[in-house]
């Protein structure tokens, strides 16, 4: 269910095309959006110009008057999409760290315990998972959206997405069993 | 997923570090963004007080649950609202901002009811509140919007009497057994309404008495057919001594009637006489001689009619009493309409004689004097010695009797 203030909004950018309604959307779902983008994209830079595309894009869908159950869904499809066809651009398929990079991680987690580790840890963990465990793992532990809202997002049903998440959850506890936690 | 697992996920999601925008990335994506968005942007949105309504509830879809109770909770609000506004314009008159709601209340209320008896019931209902809200009219001054209400108020009040009559007519001929108490109730209640366009008549200015008396005249007719009914299905049974009563009622008013076209045709005669003694007589006035002999026959007719309607009465065969009053009420009336501009006048005449001159040809003001009145006969006024000449015409007191034979005579010249 949406909340009072996205409804509101919503319907501010919909009906009215208000520039500034789009503003206050942007604030709520930049950092997600953001981050989700960054789990995907390393460079920086590209994480910019995607979530650029993800916002511009989002607008345009809106100003269509298409109904919407979720924005920050629809955000995150819409990433995901983005972030998909970038890779299609340039030929090349996303995947997960290198064997060589893993073991780099590996040898390095027994020394550090500082939060900058701790993250990459996950990173890295999530990134040893097939793609749309991590996208799972994300939207629910990272972004606490609901299995609905999940859904929307991944363009799958409730009931796939639950599976999806047990599925994940059981893999990244098989990924975990290998790493020592910090 | 172990708990270990699970909490470093979330303690990782939750760090404001991860994941963070830095100010200048955030202002290069916000830059990018919004120099897109402003393309297609209004210019000057604004949510209004419609939006505002509109707003909270926007995008909502209607599920199983929630339909139901939206259209609950919709028509809760309907019928609040529909009831107060009812509520509101009971007393409203025609031309008030709530009339209409009233009027389509009574609508709503007569497209619900299950039988034509509980609809004529419910038309006996609402002619009473016309003839109340005619009444209530006529109590404000007189201005063009009280006439116009007045004749609202008269239109919407024959449309529900002659609605009742034919509703009480097809019960009756159907044979059903409802009609008897439905033609007890227009008795008693469309009596009240005669009595009370009666009263609001004497208020009533020239252009809107003849709708009044219109819509008393229908009135009296349904009463008349509401008793017939009560007679042919209890005869000489039941209640005899009410019906009879009721009966010999309405041949006595029809007898007053009587008397007053009698009255007419009299004064009629006596002017037309004086002109002729005068040799004013004109071609046009010839044609008023063939109206009055015509008249004559009428009224004898009539009187007729009473006195068989009395006798009946007499033999307590009251459908046939109530036929020959009704015809007898007919011929009369139609008499009385060819010389409507007097029939009030001379009928104050009939009831109170003595008060009220008979002659009113001269009309005496207090600063013109003795001011002649324009006569039908003689247009231009030149029979000046109608007062003196001409002889008294009597108000018959037996209502059966026929017209004068002197008269007649004289009008043949």
């Amino acid at each position: 269910m949406r909340t009072l203030q996205e409804r509101i909004l919503l319907f501010r950018i919909q009906k009215l095309r208000d520039e500034r309604a789009f503003g206050e959307l942007y604030d709520l779902y930049k950092k997600r959006i953001a981050r989700f983008v960054a789990l995907k994209v390393s460079d920086s830079n590209t994480v910019d110009e995607l979530v650029s595309d993800v916002f511009v894009k989002a607008w345009k869908y809106l100003l269509e008057d298409e109904p919407v159950s979720y924005p920050q869904a629809l955000l995150f499809r819409i990433a995901r999409t983005t972030v998909a066809d970038y890779y299609r651009a340039r030929n090349t398929d996303y995947v997960g760290l290198s064997e060589d990079v893993e073991d780099a991680v590996q040898s390095e987690l027994p020394e550090k315990t500082d939060a900058k580790l701790e993250e990459k840890l996950v990173r890295d963990m999530l990134n040893l998972l097939h793609e749309s465990y991590r996208e799972a793992l994300v939207l629910r532990y990272f972004e606490q959206m609901s299995v609905a809202e999940i859904a929307e997002a991944l363009d799958k049903t409730p009931g796939t997405v639950r599976v999806l998440l047990h599925r994940a959850e059981k893999a990244l506890q098989e990924k975990m069993k290998t790493r020592p936690l910090l | 997923m172990s708990n270990e697992v699970r909490k470093l996920l979330q303690r990782v999601a939750e760090r404001e570090s991860f994941g963070a925008l830095s100010a200048e990335r955030d202002a290069k994506i916000r830059s990018r963004v919004f120099s897109r968005v402003a393309l297609d942007a209004a210019k000057a949105p604004r949510l209004g007080v419609l939006g505002a309504l509109r707003a909270p509830f926007y995008g909502m879809g209607f599920s199983p649950v929630l339909k139901p109770v939206g259209v609950l909770f919709a028509l809760f609000v309907a019928v609040m609202g529909s009831a107060m506004g009812v509520f509101a314009s009971v007393d409203s008159l025609p031309g008030d901002p709530l009339y209409r709601v009233k009027l389509a209340s009574e609508r709503a209320r007569l497209s619900f009811a299950g039988s034509d008896e509980e609809q004529a019931r419910l038309f006996v209902e609402f002619s009473g509140r016309r003839a109340d809200e005619v009444s209530r009219i006529l109590e404000k001054p007189a201005t063009v919007l009280r006439e116009a209400q007045v004749k609202e108020a008269v239109s919407n009040l024959r449309w529900q009497v002659t609605s009742v009559r034919t509703k009480l007519s097809a019960l009756h001929k159907e044979q059903k057994d409802e009609a008897v108490p439905l033609a007890k109730l227009v008795d008693r209640k469309v009596t009240d309404v005669e009595e009370t366009l009666s009263a609001s008549k004497e208020k009533a200015s020239e252009s809107v008495r003849a709708d009044v008396e219109e819509a008393a005249a229908l009135v009296r007719i349904a009463t008349v057919e509401a008793l017939k009914v009560m007679a042919e299905k209890e005869g000489t049974v039941a209640e005899t001594d009410t019906l009879a009563k009721k009966v010999a009622a309405q041949i006595s008013d029809v007898r007053t009637s009587h008397a007053v076209a009698l009255k007419l045709v009299a004064d009629e005669k006596a002017e037309l006489r004086t002109c002729t003694a005068q040799g004013l007589l004109q071609d046009a006035d010839k044609a008023l001689l063939t109206t009055l002999k015509e008249a004559d026959a009428s009224l004898v007719q009539a009187g007729e009619l009473l006195v068989a309607a009395e006798a009946a009465v007499d033999k307590k065969v009251y459908t046939t009493a109530l036929e020959n009053s009704e015809r007898a009420s007919k011929l009369v009336e139609d008499v009385r309409k060819l010389f409507a501009p007097h029939t009030d006048a001379v009928k104050s005449s009939v009831i109170a004689p003595k008060e009220q001159p008979t002659t009113n040809v001269l009309e005496k003001t207090e600063t013109q004097g003795v001011v002649p009145k324009e006569n039908p006969v003689c247009p231009n006024n030149d029979c000046k010695s109608v007062e003196t000449t001409a002889p008294k015409a009597e108000i018959p007191t037996n209502t059966s009797a026929t017209p004068s034979g002197d008269d007649a005579i004289q009008i043949k010249l």
